[in-house]
């Protein structure tokens, strides 16, 4: 399937529980808070990415020995082509 | 025994070249590997194409295979043009500027080999995972992307963008046929379809090391074209 087509179904199943809410008699305040169900549901998915970010960018590892590594490694193979005849820049 | 081809499209690479080769044959010769290294080079100006000659020499010309094209032409072309020459059962990808370090490339073999997967790919996000090189700003517009693009496309990978990659031969010839978009979103495209063939994709955390020479910016130009290349893949 593709995804707008995904997309859609997510899109009419939500609309579906929405509906279903109307079905029942509630008592006070959910039963007028009934309206505004869609602007949470889009408020709540807001705040869950962006807590994500937030999560996800401090959690994103730093590699401060990665780049010491790569220095080492550029090191070792410029010597190396060197020996083999080959001339590199620096 | 399997044989790997690194398809390694260049322009001005003249300097990072012999280096990364280096690294690359190093790696697959510990590791006991059968290998070869596609240089498709975009009709560099700055003589890449004569130090490829010259590592044919050191190398063998089996082991390095240079196909130049007549000027820049993009990625997408250039994995085509590669991957007709390329003799290897699996194709890797990888940019030449030691963002992506060779070292990697035994445990993207191994877990392909474990678990038979048509696809894997190096991230930058997940388990041990991470960068060198990046700001507060940048990570934020990384990361931000990259859950931008995850959500809308539901792609199930923990970094969409990345372009250090193992392909199956057959898959990467599939996909390459299906693919339109350019830069960041070729990546998410590939991706995207890989999904929609049920490919199975494995993953390994990478370091990647940014910008080793130099600063990047990113304007509002490609940001833009980023949304909309998210978008247009909505519809594929």
């Amino acid at each position: 399937m593709q995804r707008i087509q995904k997309i859609i179904l997510y899109y009419v199943l939500l609309t579906i529980l929405y509906r279903v809410t109307y079905l029942f008699d509630l008592e006070e305040p959910w039963s007028s808070l009934r309206p505004y169900t869609p602007y949470l549901f889009i408020l709540a998915f807001g705040s869950y990415l962006g807590v994500t970010l937030l999560y996800n960018v401090a959690t994103t590892h730093d590699k401060p020995q990665a780049y010491v590594d790569l220095v080492n490694d550029i090191k070792e193979a410029q010597d190396a082509l060197k020996t083999k005849g080959f001339v590199t820049e620096e | 025994m399997s044989k790997y081809s690194v398809l390694l499209p260049t322009y001005n690479e003249k300097r990072n070249l012999p280096i990364i080769t280096y690294l690359i044959a190093r790696t697959f010769e510990q590791a006991n590997l059968s290998w070869e290294i596609v240089v498709i080079d975009d009709a560099s100006p700055d003589g890449t194409q004569e130090v490829a000659k010259e590592l044919q020499s050191i190398y063998g010309e089996d082991k390095i295979l240079l196909k130049p094209r007549a000027g820049k032409l993009g990625l997408g072309t250039a994995y085509i043009h590669g991957l007709k020459s390329a003799t290897g059962d699996y194709v890797i990808i990888m940019d030449a500027d030691f963002s992506h370090h060779p070292k990697y490339l035994p445990e993207f073999i191994k877990l392909q080999k474990e678990g038979n997967y048509d696809i894997v790919l190096g991230t930058r996000y997940a388990k041990d995972g991470g960068v060198y090189g990046w700001n507060l700003k940048r990570k934020l517009i990384s990361r931000g992307a990259n859950l931008l693009a995850s959500t809308v496309l539901g792609t199930g990978v923990s970094d969409v963008t990345g372009s250090f990659r193992l392909y199956k031969k057959q898959v990467l010839e599939t996909l390459m046929k299906e693919v339109t978009s350019k830069g960041y979103v070729f990546q998410m495209e590939m991706i995207a379809r890989a999904r929609q063939h049920n490919y199975s994709i494995g993953e390994v955390p990478i370091a990647f090391v940014d910008r080793l020479y130099g600063e990047s910016k990113l304007g509002m130009d490609d940001i833009i074209g980023y949304l909309k290349g998210v978008l247009s893949l909505v519809f594929i």
